[in-house]
C-alpha cells in the first residue's frame, strides 16, 4: 500500500523547489545589488576598495620622466600618510599604498578646465575602477592652457549611480604641473583634496559670493 | 454456493489532503519573507546611502549673513524658455519663503542662502564657495542618468571628515518641463532635488509609503499617493537626524 499518493509526492516536490529557488533568488538580488556600493563611513568611497590606490597619466612631453615623477607622487603620498591625522581612520591605512602609470579611460584635458564640476575620466561607472584618484600631470606648456592661472584642479573622475536619478563621485581627478609636485602647497592642499581628506593647510580664502537678504517663512504662502 | 461479491472498495479520494494546503501556505510565507524589502525600524528615509552635502552638520551665520557651515546656492537657467531672475525667485520662495520649506531645518543648520547673481556670473574661485547650484535646461543629455527625462542630483567633491564621507558640492539639474509651470509640481521638484541633496533618499521598494516629499510621484507612483510637494515632519526628522550624525549606515 503507498503511504503518499503521487500527486502528494508531486506537491511536496514543487515545495522543496519553490522554497529552495525562492530564497536562493533572494540572495542573488540581495548580492547583485550591493555591488558595487557606495561606502561613506571612510574615505575610500566603494566597498569593494581595500586601500588608496592612485593612478597616474602624464602628458607626452613628460613620458621620458615618468620614473622620476612617479617618485615623487609616492613620496608626497607617504608624507601625507605620516601627517595626516584622519589617514588611518579614512581606510588609506588598510593596505600599502599603490600608485600604478595609467588610468582608466587615459583621458589627458587639452583644454580649460572650470575648477567646479569638470569631469575628467570614465565618468558613470557601473563598476568603479579601484583607483580612489586619477592624477594628471602635465608640462609647463600643457598647463597653460589647461588650468590657466590655478595652480590645480580637482575634478570628478568616476561617478556611481546612488539613486534613479542621484549620482555621486567615488573617484577624483586631480590635475597638476609635474613641476608642483614635492611642493609644500601640493603636499599640504591639493594631495589632501585629490584623496577626500581635509587638506592640512587650508588654501587662501575665496572672496564669499554675494548674497540676498533673507526673509524667511513670512510671505504665509502655505502649501 | 456462491462467494458474495467482494465489498465494492470505495473510490479513492480525489480530494487534497488539508496538509498539502498548509505546506504551501508555510513555504510561499518563507519565500515572500525573503523578497519582501525589510523595513528600516524607524521607517525614516535615514537608512542606506544618506549621502550629503558637508555643512549640514553645522550652522555659524548670523539671521542677517551666511557662515561658512551655511549653505549658499545660485541659480542658472541654460534655456531660453525660462528666465533666469524669474526662476531664481521662485525657488528663493519655494525653499525659504512658504511656510513649509526646508529652510531653517535641523534647528537652522539648514539655512540656505541664495547667491545674488547666477552661478556663471562668478569667477570660478567665488563660485566654489557657493554650496548648492540649481541648473535649468530642455534636456540633461550630458550629464549621465538625467538625460531627457530625469530631473537629477549630482554630488561633487568628496571630503572625510573623520566621522564618514559628505560632499562639498551639490547640484540639481532640473528640466525645464518639470519646473517651468512655476506651480507645486515645480515646486515638488525642487523640494525632492533638495532633499536628495540634504541627505534623503527615495522609497526602497514598491509600497513604502510616508508622508514624503520623497515620494516619487513625479515619476511614478511607487504605490503611494501621497500628493505632499512640500517637506514634511517625517522628511525634516530625516534631516536632523542626518545632520546629528545620528543616522545609521
Amino acid at each position: 500500500m503507498k503511504m503518499f499518493a503521487r500527486r502528494e509526492v508531486a506537491h511536496v516536490v514543487a515545495m522543496v523547489g519553490m522554497l529552495f529557488l525562492g530564497v536562493r533568488c533572494a540572495g542573488m538580488e540581495e548580492v547583485e545589488s550591493e555591488h558595487p556600493h557606495l561606502m561613506l563611513d571612510n574615505a575610500l568611497l566603494v566597498g569593494e576598495r581595500t586601500g588608496l590606490q592612485v593612478c597616474v597619466e602624464l602628458a607626452p612631453a613628460l613620458k621620458e620622466r615618468s620614473g622620476e615623477l612617479l617618485g615623487a607622487l609616492k613620496s608626497d603620498l607617504a608624507l601625507l600618510r605620516e601627517r595626516h591625522p584622519l589617514w588611518e581612520k579614512s581606510g588609506f591605512g588598510q593596505a600599502p599604498v599603490r600608485v600604478q602609470l595609467g588610468c582608466p579611460g587615459a583621458a589627458m584635458p587639452s583644454a580649460r578646465l572650470e575648477s567646479k564640476g569638470a569631469l575628467l575620466g570614465p565618468g558613470l561607472s557601473e563598476r568603479p575602477s579601484p583607483f580612489r584618484t586619477f592624477v594628471y600631470v602635465l608640462d609647463d606648456a600643457r598647463a597653460q592652457e589647461v588650468l590657466g592661472k590655478e595652480q590645480a584642479i580637482r575634478a570628478r573622475a568616476e561617478l556611481l549611480k546612488v539613486e534613479d536619478h542621484v549620482l555621486a563621485e567615488v573617484s577624483t581627478a586631480l590635475v597638476v604641473r609635474a613641476s608642483d609636485l614635492g611642493r609644500a602647497s601640493f603636499q599640504e592642499t591639493w594631495l589632501p583634496t585629490g584623496v577626500g581628506l581635509p587638506p592640512l593647510r587650508e588654501p587662501a580664502a575665496a572672496p564669499a559670493a554675494d548674497f540676498m537678504p533673507k526673509v524667511s517663512g513670512g510671505t504665509g504662502m502655505g502649501p | 454456493m456462491s462467494l458474495p461479491p467482494p465489498a465494492e472498495v470505495p473510490p479513492r479520494s480525489r480530494r487534497t489532503p488539508g496538509w498539502i494546503g498548509l505546506g504551501w501556505v508555510a513555504v510561499l510565507s518563507v519565500v515572500a519573507w525573503h523578497h519582501i524589502p525589510r523595513a528600516h525600524a524607524n521607517h525614516t528615509h535615514t537608512g542606506g546611502t544618506q549621502l550629503h552635502i558637508a555643512t549640514i552638520h553645522g550652522n555659524n551665520g548670523t539671521s542677517t549673513s551666511p557662515g561658512d557651515q551655511d549653505e549658499q546656492y545660485c541659480v542658472q537657467s541654460r534655456t531660453a524658455s525660462i528666465d533666469g531672475t524669474r526662476m531664481a525667485n521662485f525657488i528663493e520662495e519655494t525653499l525659504a519663503k512658504l511656510s513649509t520649506l526646508w529652510d531653517g531645518t535641523a534647528n537652522w543648520r539648514v539655512d540656505l542662502w541664495r547667491a545674488s547673481r547666477f552661478c556663471f556670473d562668478y569667477d570660478s574661485a567665488t563660485r566654489a564657495t557657493i554650496e548648492y547650484e540649481y541648473h535649468i535646461k530642455d534636456d540633461w543629455t550630458e550629464v549621465p542618468l538625467c538625460g531627457t527625462y530625469y530631473s537629477c542630483v549630482v554630488f561633487d567633491n568628496a571630503v572625510y571628515d573623520g566621522y564618514h564621507t559628505h560632499y562639498k558640492w551639490g547640484y540639481s539639474y532640473l528640466q525645464t518641463e518639470h519646473v517651468n509651470g512655476y506651480d507645486t509640481r515645480a515646486r515638488k521638484f525642487i523640494n525632492h532635488e533638495t532633499g536628495h541633496i540634504l541627505g534623503l533618499k527615495d522609497p526602497d521598494y514598491y509600497g513604502h509609503c510616508l508622508n514624503s516629499v520623497m515620494h516619487n510621484d513625479l515619476y511614478s507612483s511607487m504605490g503611494c499617493t501621497d500628493p505632499v510637494w512640500y517637506p514634511t515632519a517625517n522628511d525634516k526628522n530625516s534631516v536632523t537626524r542626518i545632520a546629528d550624525r545620528a543616522n545609521t549606515w
